[in-house]
């Protein structure tokens, strides 16, 4: 029976070889090991050998069982590798075409300038107003110590809607204005420390460079003892914390009729040095306007331009950035 | 405006590092070109438009010695004693008047400048080379600040008066044809017969030097800055001289310029004809001492700076040390207000800001976003994960677009002067359609935008959230999930109402989306946003003739002011929940979402409706709609069977209803 078994074993092996499918496999193991199979034969066989050789029969049948059954869970486990090798071999997916579903937009440049420098003024303990975009002259010139007829209304082109009573805010100042307003001189509620981002208006012709509206970030701290060096603090801050802190500052003269000292802060860049900020210490008459004794209250007061720094981070140009063309956009983005 | 460096030099000596002092004192200094330096003046400083200007700034900063000597570059005039017979004023824009006449000592043919520093000064400026006699009005405004102006006296008749226009009187501009209105209460020079100059703008004909001029007048003047601006902007002419009389001139430099004429005069054979005349109040803008402390300067610039190093700084630019303060110089009362907070700026210009201390304000405790901040942060988080762009559009727009808006009321603007900004918008839904539009120009369709913006509406101006969305894949319905997904995202509970409802004045955009595409959501009965397909007309506006792009709008108040609700966390059922598919014939005009709530709420075992597939039977005018009903509870192959049936019957007779 040993030399037969060897040749069945060697018959196995070769229908194991001939298998395409995990059903012939099938097949093959019940042929071999099913009911009907030449080693169940010869299991219920054994019931007729003599009881002494009985048990030396049958060790030898199961151990001829198992070396069956490992050559078929061997020849499954071959085929199942080879079917998973051959699908990936003829898998003719294409990983190169565009990616299916939405892809992410993006946020305004000018948002998001916005939101590091508000971030930014957070963390110093400013807090953002609004106010709104048709103004009151008073607010808008006026409270500021710009009168009517002053030079200073010159560099703020602006939008009437009613002549001398009503038009565009041509800066966020005067939200500031309103803030200030409101507190109606009550030196208990300083100090305050606000930042206004927003939309303002200039009525000039309107090219690659000029719009008609765009953003500004204006901000502003009232209290008791805010020196000039807080100011200069202030404004290296928030330049550091939108350029980086390896940027250089420097500072310089200007004039804005509602601070005194007036300055620009510049920064060094591979144009030389740029003006980036327009600042100050609110002027004496300023608070006054307000209510408050400029000999016990003092401000400071930065501002500049968000669509500016935007057009300088991005490069694309004014029009492009306030234009429709979603195109712009995706090209900013990459 | 633009200087010479070598004549600058001629009144003061310049460090090597001049440039880096010029930006330093606020003299920016935008070009270089050879010789000449081309430098961006301080808005409100009239003094600075001429050499000595620059001249006392840069000795104000570094104490530098001051090379323009006066005596030798002026001539005393004679003046007279007695009250001026040459001229009358007659109005009060007029600060401060002077005349001078001269006469040529010899007969001359040619008087075309020759001097070279003559000619130099006034290139480096761009000021034209005319005739001599004028020229040397223009060399003394360069040099001292002060705008002169000359008269041939032969053509004056009778007195020359300084008052103001009545209405329709007209003037011959010099460089202008013909005649100009001037408007009423424009302070002029005027004889007996005509105007001779619009004060501090520009002369006229009919008085003015030629070759042929032998006997001149030379006025130095102080106008008031504001009667400047307004007439030089209602003429629509600027010039050196208006510019520095709009910022405020020095009264000290009407009779120093006349004395620099005269010197200027003589060197080319010109000799005064008589006494020169000039108001007596030679000091005509009053101003009071300022009075200063050095602990209150020590203090606020936060340095060590003696009392006498405060003093010297300021003698350096001009002002006055008295007994009741330092009295402010006369090309300054027009920019220093009197307070000490105007000798702190002198003193930093002086010092130099960049070499005062910097330090941060104290911080107690930063301060934290707000709900508002938080809110607007998740909802542009959400739109951009889905493929939105911001934009920022005009808040102004023209009268076509108000002409296409659904509510004609419009606020105006009365100066624009771009012709495309004539109203502030009432509405976005137009701009939407004109984003859609130009998108498409060029070619992209696929199109996600949306804006923070206000519109304004009688006297309110209402923040508004506005988005546009258009492409391939994109309908009413994609809008649907989009807002639901939204407010879910928000954990806003939001109910989406179809019909018509009351309009209120913010959602007037209502009106121009599809009727049949459209929808309103609130959240606790408050509607807080619209959206739906732009109606086919507003497309037609923007020429969008295949493309259904879909508009929202959010009142921004209303959003932010909802509260997020509170969720209740339930533990899955651990019951496999048996789901079955039901099919309804759903007529077009009946909603299929009435449907599927009719299911909901007249079975109870339904836990949940989805529409899983809607197929549309045109010619039968009806819809297929598949029902995917997911049951609560566990029930019997035949139960669920039973209910199945009793569903589509009762389903199938509702939708024909």
């Amino acid at each position: 029976m040993g030399f037969l078994l060897v040749i069945k074993m060697n018959e196995l092996i070769k229908e194991l070889k001939n298998a395409k499918t995990p059903q012939d496999l099938d097949n093959i193991k019940s042929k071999w090991l099913g009911k009907k199979s030449e080693i169940k034969a010869q299991m219920d066989a054994l019931r007729d050998l003599p009881a002494d050789k009985r048990a030396a029969a049958g060790a030898q049948i199961n151990a001829l069982r198992i070396e069956y059954e490992n050559a078929i869970e061997g020849a499954k486990s071959e085929l199942a590798d080879k079917l998973i090798n051959d699908k990936l071999a003829n898998d003719n997916f294409d990983m190169t075409l565009p990616g299916v579903g939405t892809k992410c937009g993006a946020l305004h440049p000018v948002s998001l300038i916005e939101e590091k420098c508000i971030d930014a003024m957070r963390r110093l303990g400013f807090i953002v107003a609004t106010g709104p975009e048709i103004e009151d002259p008073k607010y808008n010139f006026d409270l500021l110590d710009i009168p009517k007829h002053h030079p200073a209304r010159d560099m703020q082109d602006t939008f009437w809607i009613e002549k001398d009573k009503k038009l565009l805010r041509t800066h966020t100042t005067s939200v500031q204005s309103r803030y200030m307003m409101d507190l109606k001189g009550d030196e208990s509620k300083l100090p305050i420390c606000i930042v206004s981002p927003g939309r303002v208006y200039r009525n000039e012709a309107l090219d690659a460079m000029h719009l008609a509206a765009f953003h500004q970030f204006e901000g502003l701290m009232v209290g008791h003892g805010i020196k000039i060096s807080e100011l200069k603090g202030t404004i290296e801050f928030i330049l550091k914390e939108i350029y980086g802190d390896d940027i250089k500052v420097r500072f310089k003269p200007k004039f804005y009729p509602y601070t005194e000292p007036s300055i620009g802060a510049d920064i060094l860049t591979s144009r030389g040095w740029v003006t980036i900020v327009g600042a100050g210490m609110v002027s004496p008459q300023v608070l006054r306007n307000f209510g408050f004794d400029p000999a016990r209250v003092s401000g400071l007061a930065f501002g500049f331009g968000t669509s500016r720094l935007a057009g300088e981070f991005t490069g694309a140009n004014m029009r492009e950035l306030y234009g429709m063309d979603l195109r712009v956009f995706k090209n900013i983005k990459g | 405006m633009k200087f010479s460096k070598k004549i600058l030099e001629t009144f003061i000596d310049l460090p090597k590092d001049w440039q880096e002092l010029m930006e330093d004192v606020g003299l920016e200094v935008k070009s270089i070109d050879g010789d000449i330096i081309n430098l961006e003046l301080l808005a409100n400083r009239g003094d600075h438009y001429c050499y000595m200007g620059l001249m006392r700034e840069v000795h104000g900063r570094n104490g530098a010695k001051i090379k323009y000597d006066m005596e030798k570059m002026t001539i005393p005039l004679d003046q007279s004693k007695k009250p001026n017979n040459l001229f009358k004023i007659e109005t009060d824009k007029c600060l401060a008047y002077s005349l001078t006449p001269y006469k040529l000592s010899a007969p001359q043919k040619v008087r075309q400048t020759k001097d070279k520093y003559i000619l130099d000064i006034l290139n480096a400026s761009g000021v034209n080379v005319i005739l001599d006699i004028i020229d040397i009005t223009n060399v003394v405004m360069l040099e001292h600040g002060q705008p002169a102006h000359v008269y041939d006296a032969d053509k004056i008749k009778g007195k020359i008066h300084i008052r103001e226009t009545k209405a329709g009187e007209k003037a011959a501009l010099l460089f202008h044809d013909g005649l100009t209105e001037i408007p009423a209460g424009t302070c002029v020079i005027a004889d007996e017969e005509k105007i001779l100059c619009v004060a501090g703008v520009i002369g006229c004909h009919g008085a003015e030097a030629d070759e042929n001029t032998k006997n001149i007048l030379v006025e130095t003047a102080l106008f008031n800055p504001v009667a400047i601006r307004l007439a030089s902007r209602v003429i629509g002419h600027t010039s050196i001289a208006s510019q520095i009389f709009e910022r405020g001139g020095n009264y000290d430099a009407i009779a120093n310029g006349a004395t620099r004429a005269k010197k200027l005069y003589e060197q080319i054979g010109w000799i005064q004809n008589g006494e020169y005349q000039i108001t007596p109040d030679t000091n005509p803008v009053k101003t009071k001492p300022i009075k200063l402390d050095g602990d209150f300067i020590r203090s606020e610039l936060e340095i060590k700076i003696s009392d006498s190093e405060i003093e010297q700084r300021l003698l350096r630019y001009g002002f006055d040390k008295t007994k009741n303060g330092y009295q402010i110089p006369a090309w300054r009362v027009w920019d220093i207000k009197g307070e000490p907070a105007d000798l702190i700026e002198e003193l930093c210009r002086s010092i130099g800001y960049n070499a005062l201390p910097s330090k941060l304000p104290p911080v107690i405790l930063g301060a934290k976003k707000t709900d508002i901040q938080i809110r607007k942060s998740e909802i542009d988080s959400y739109l951009v994960h889905n493929g939105f762009y911001e934009v920022i559009t005009d808040s102004m727009y023209s009268p076509k677009h108000a002409s296409a808006a659904p509510n004609g009321e419009h606020i105006a603007l009365e100066n624009s002067v771009e012709g495309g900004y004539a109203f502030m918008r009432n509405n976005t839904i137009v701009q939407a359609a004109e984003l859609v539009g130009k998108n498409l120009r060029v070619k992209n369709r696929e199109i996600r935008a949306f804006e923070w913006g206000k519109i304004f509406k009688g006297d309110k101006e209402i923040e508004i959230l506005w988005g546009v969305m258009n492409g391939a894949n994109t309908n009413a319905l994609t809008a649907k999930t989009l807002m639901e997904n939204l407010f879910n995202d928000l954990s806003l509970t939001a109910k989406i109402e179809y019909d018509d409802f009351a309009q209120s004045a913010k959602v007037s955009e209502w009106k121009l989306l599809n009727p049949k595409r459209r929808g309103r959501i609130s959240c606790n009965g408050l509607g807080v946003c619209v959206f739906g397909e732009i109606h086919p007309n507003l497309l037609n506006e923007f020429d969008i003739k295949n493309d259904l792009p879909v508009y929202f709008s959010f009142d921004t108040k209303g959003l932010m002011d909802l509260a997020s609700k509170k969720t209740k966390y339930n533990s899955p059922s651990a019951i496999v929940p048996s789901v079955r598919d039901i099919a309804v014939a759903v007529p077009y005009g009946r909603n299929t979402g009435d449907v599927a709530m009719f299911i909901n709420k007249e079975y109870k075992q339904v836990a949940d409706v989805k529409i899983t597939d809607v197929y549309d039977k045109t010619k039968e005018s009806v819809r297929n709609i598949t029902f995917s009903l997911t049951f609560a509870g566990e029930f019997s192959t035949e139960e669920l069977n039973k209910m199945i049936l009793e569903i589509m019957e009762s389903a199938n007779k509702f939708a024909k209803k």
